[in-house]
């Protein structure tokens, strides 16, 4: 079986795979996708899943352009939650947009 | 928990502490069935976004958490129309006023001995007409009908589908996964193009990625800022799901929230949590109970719990 990949192409992605980022620690106003307890911590780049019309701006009835590379994030429990119960190889994955990373 | 700093509203739960989460799904009645079909057909028909009605749910500010999910989704959706000018409030003021008045029919009183072979009445034989919420989806409904955006047959069809073709298809497409190694492997490594190859439409809306659990790891999903599922795949997400504890507990404790549904980790087990916020929607790969390996597909898809998908529990035979 072959198949055609279902992630949109994002050649011009600045992160790589495995390389670590942070989320970037700002609270502007408006429709984000990066719940607060995830700004500012460290991960690293888990896979790239595409370009994609960015929700910031189809939240107010724009057509979402130009689309904004998304990545899924990896990041430790016990770096996300400084009093993290489990063990410290628990660990949480969630998509970000790169607008929302910077190089760790 | 520590307090979380900069959230952006009252739908950013992720972290918050919460209460033991209700486990049962409550399941859907009508009128929610309905709220949920005009928006989903709305936003398949790109006459609105899903991202818009999250917005005009996150901007009621401490409104969002006075009213419950299909209460909010309908007040939001309204929103979205009149920014949009689909809808002019004034008509809908109008068309709200009538539809109120075609329910005002005189209430028979049931005797006592009246009952349905021992169940229990419905909502809709109370005699009592829709409350407000269903009257306000009801003249949307009409009022884009007239327009000719949306037809009557568009929302009867997605009610059925999501009664009863999305929820069979999780389970199947597991089942597959267990009996062809090959098809498991494709699966993995991208989800929709091998779904599609089942027959199963996944309507260009929804990225599937597919988690696998393993003796070595165990997946969990939740969406911290609102209900992102994949309902193509799975339905209508249940009710706990959506509630402000899940929402709230899991990324923080998920080993917890996993005992409170009778799920235990064992400790050198990875917990892996996705929290999906964005575009892309998951679902679990359950390990395959041992001594079911001479089953059928068809057998298999039975062991599959909505539950499973989910990752809040693992099919009977594995626990």
């Amino acid at each position: 079986m072959v198949f055609e990949s279902s992630y949109t192409p994002a050649p011009e992605a600045v992160f790589e795979v495995g390389e670590k980022v942070t989320v970037i620690e700002s609270a502007p106003p408006g429709h984000r996708r990066t719940p607060a307890y995830i700004r500012g911590k460290t991960g690293a780049i888990e896979r790239v899943c595409g370009s994609f019309a960015n929700p910031e701006e189809l939240a107010y009835g724009f057509n979402g352009l130009p689309e904004k590379i998304l990545y899924r994030v990896k990041f430790r429990q016990v770096d996300v939650w400084p009093n993290y119960q489990g063990p410290e190889f628990d660990i949480l994955e969630m998509e970000v947009f790169e607008h929302w990373l910077k190089k760790a | 928990m520590d307090e979380i700093e900069g959230k952006m509203g009252p739908h950013d739960l992720g972290g918050e502490s919460g209460d033991k989460i209700d486990t049962v799904d409550h399941g859907m009645t009508h009128w929610e069935k309905h709220a949920n079909a005009l928006r989903m057909t709305l936003s398949g028909k790109n006459l609105i976004t899903v991202d818009e009605t999250r917005r005009a749910a996150e901007d009621m500010g401490d409104h969002y958490f006075e009213i419950d999910y299909f209460r909010r989704q309908t007040e939001a959706l309204a929103t979205v129309l009149f920014e949009r000018k689909l809808i002019l409030q004034e008509s809908f003021d109008q068309r709200m006023e009538e539809v109120k008045s075609r329910f005002r029919v005189p209430i028979v009183p049931l005797s006592d001995s009246h009952d349905h072979d021992g169940k229990p009445i419905q909502e809709d034989e109370s005699g009592e007409g829709p409350n407000l919420h269903h009257v306000m989806n009801i003249s949307m409904q009409e009022l884009l009908q007239e327009k000719g955006l949306v037809t009557a047959e568009e929302i009867r069809n997605k009610i059925e589908i999501f009664d009863g073709d999305y929820p069979n298809r999780g389970p199947k497409v597991v089942a597959r996964a267990w009996k062809d190694s090959k098809f498991r492997e494709a699966l993995l490594a991208d989800a929709n193009p091998v779904i599609e190859e089942m027959g199963i439409d996944l309507e260009h809306a929804a990225r599937v990625i597919v988690v696998e659990n393993t003796p070595e790891v165990h997946n969990i999903v939740v969406c911290t800022l609102c209900s992102c599922y994949p309902r193509v795949l799975m339905g209508q997400p249940p009710t706990w799901y959506k509630s402000r504890s899940y929402r709230s507990r899991v990324v923080y404790e998920p080993r917890t929230v996993l005992k409170e549904f009778g799920t235990e980790i064992p400790e050198g087990v990875v917990v892996r949590t996705h929290d999906s916020n964005a575009d892309m929607r998951y679902m679990v790969l359950p390990m395959q109970p041992d001594g079911t390996e001479e089953l059928s597909e068809e057998q298999l898809e039975k062991l599959v719990s909505r539950d499973c998908l989910v990752g809040v529990s693992v099919p009977e035979g594995v626990k």
